[in-house]
């Protein structure tokens, strides 16, 4: 589904994915691990073109990206949930909603409202206005508007309530029945190794692990050293 | 002082707000959703003053002007803002002297053409004259003013506030690279919006023209008076351009009148103050605002 090969990216000067390499297969949950500052949120948003690499392909069911603009990137079929949720302030929930729509999309606002149902009652708040995890619900539906066919999660977990957390995973447990491919990177392990079909762990800008959760778990030097647990 | 003048005065300030309002509602949407400070913008703001006082004069139709102003105008922001600020996309300080020459260019090609001496648009016959109202008697055309452009303030806000188009405006002005990242080409909202304000500022240019006299230069008298507009009442924030522009009108209004030394410092004075202590703008919620991820920041 999508491929990177070999990515470099850069914020000016400083040269922060240093050949980052990974394949996500259609249908599964790949998970990108890794501390804070390791460059996970880089690779997302190299993929979504938003710092685009300067050296590297990235393909997206067989079609180069990494040169295209973010908009026809997300067009082509991957939703992008930021790290933060960026929901706008400005907006209500019904607007996100509506305006995200994407002209002959499957999801429907009444789609989306039925997904999540306890955006119904949040419907005419503003963006900021929301508890959370009804952040990240609305995070997730103003994606699917766009009818995609990935999923790209940006620690959707961060600074979440424990129970909150449980919610998200079963959110995305939820989105992942649907078929949706998805990446997800996380700080929080355990986590994401419950919701994913392969692991990552990243490290400086480039990428140190590659295997199975289960094999994460007992490779005690790669969680210590990479993950600090 | 007594109370007929103070009214007088403020109806005053209201209509010279209301023509205000429509170079601050565009100059400041503008720089929320593009971060541009549109500095171009008081100078179509003349352009089409004198567009349609040479229209007017020309055909005798005031409308005629109005719309020669807008046609000609929005052309002209077209073009600066296809051929020249959007290749800088993303280079802020480039943009910004950009704008800067040209405000200087196109402000001393007025001066090449019109000359220097002070102009003012013929007063449309229906509006000359004025009104008596109990003790009071107050020019029609001012009275036009008002009513023309709180009828288009109210236009802008339904449309920036009530419909689809204008809510992705704002989730522009709110954070533009995600409104990308969710699969729309900003691109065309830039145009859309910098064009559009050209046109309002036109449009503004047009009904000044009566009641303002225009002569080359004026952009920069009315340049800082735009930035106070829209620091007091939040970037990117168009019922704050609207309060703000009123307020602005206001204090400069009667000043002017009461104590002519001091109208610059009694319109920066709040400004400076407004900057320091609510940077967003007094008729910005404060709660609205997000927290931005910061960047480059590392926990260990
Ligand atoms: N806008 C930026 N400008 C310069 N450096 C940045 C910027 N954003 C992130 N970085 C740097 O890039 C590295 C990777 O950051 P990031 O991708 O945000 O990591 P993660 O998401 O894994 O926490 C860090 O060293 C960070 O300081
Ligand atoms: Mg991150």
């Amino acid at each position: 589904m999508l491929q990177l090969c070999d990515i470099h990216t850069y914020y000016d000067d400083s040269h922060v994915l240093q050949g980052v390499s990974l394949q996500v297969p259609e249908g599964k949950v790949v998970a990108l691990l890794g501390r804070n500052g390791a460059g996970k949120t880089t690779t997302m948003r190299s993929i979504m073109g938003l710092t685009p690499p300067r050296q590297g392909k990235i393909l997206f069911r067989g079609q180069e990206i990494q040169a295209m603009e973010p908009y026809r990137i997300a067009n082509l079929g991957i939703g992008y949930i930021p790290q933060g949720r960026r929901l706008f302030p400005s907006l209500t929930v019904r607007e996100h909603l509506e305006v995200y729509q994407k002209k002959g999309s499957v999801w429907s606002v009444q789609r989306a409202l039925d997904t999540f149902p306890r955006l119904k009652e949040r419907l005419d708040n503003h963006g900021n206005e929301l508890s959370g995890g009804e952040q990240q619900m609305l995070a997730i539906a103003r994606a699917l508007m766009l009818n995609p066919v990935m999923l790209v999660m940006d620690e959707p977990t961060e600074g979440l309530a424990p129970l909150v957390v449980r919610e998200v995973g079963r959110l995305i447990q939820t989105v992942k029945q649907e078929g949706f491919s998805i990446l997800l990177t996380e700080q929080k392990m355990r986590f994401a190794l419950d919701l994913a079909d392969e692991v990552y762990v990243m490290s400086k800008g480039q990428i140190v692990f590659h295997g199975l959760p289960q094999e994460l778990l007992e490779n005690e030097t790669v969680k210590q050293t990479y993950l600090g647990v | 002082m007594d109370a007929k003048f103070i009214v007088l005065q403020l109806l005053n300030s209201i209509s010279y707000g209301c023509v205000l309002f429509m170079i601050a509602s565009g100059f400041s949407l503008i720089f929320g959703l593009m971060k541009i400070t549109n500095m171009t913008h008081l100078v179509y703001f003349m352009i089409g003053s004198y567009v349609s006082y040479t229209v007017c004069v020309w055909s005798g139709s005031f409308l005629l002007g109005m719309i020669a102003a807008a046609a000609v105008t929005s052309l002209i922001g077209y073009i600066v803002f296809k051929g020249f600020l959007f290749r800088l996309r993303g280079e802020g300080q480039s943009q910004v002297l950009l704008c800067l020459g040209f405000l200087f260019i196109l402000d001393d090609a007025l001066l090449a053409i019109f000359g220097g001496y002070p102009k003012s648009t013929p007063t449309p016959e229906w509006l000359s004259g004025s009104i008596k109202f109990l003790d009071f008697t107050f020019p029609k055309y001012r009275l036009f003013l008002i009513v023309v452009g709180v009828l288009i303030a109210v236009a802008l806000n339904l449309l920036i506030n009530k419909t689809k188009y204008g809510a992705l405006i704002r989730s522009g002005v709110d954070d533009a690279e995600t409104v990308q990242a969710m699969g729309i080409n900003i691109n065309h909202l830039f145009v859309v919006v910098y064009v559009g304000a050209t046109f309002l500022a036109a449009i503004g240019g047009t009904l000044g023209g009566p009641f303002l006299s225009m002569e080359p230069k004026m952009s920069f008298t009315l340049l800082p008076i735009a930035l106070a507009i829209v620091i007091i009442g939040g970037m990117g924030n168009l019922n704050g351009a609207f309060y703000g522009s009123l307020v602005v009108a206001t204090i400069d209004n009667f000043c002017k009148v009461l104590a002519p030394s001091l109208s610059y410092f009694s319109i920066f004075l709040p400004m400076a103050l407004i900057l320091v202590f609510k940077p967003e703008g007094l008729f910005t919620r404060g709660t609205r605002k997000v927290k931005r991820e910061k960047r480059g920041v590392l926990k260990r």
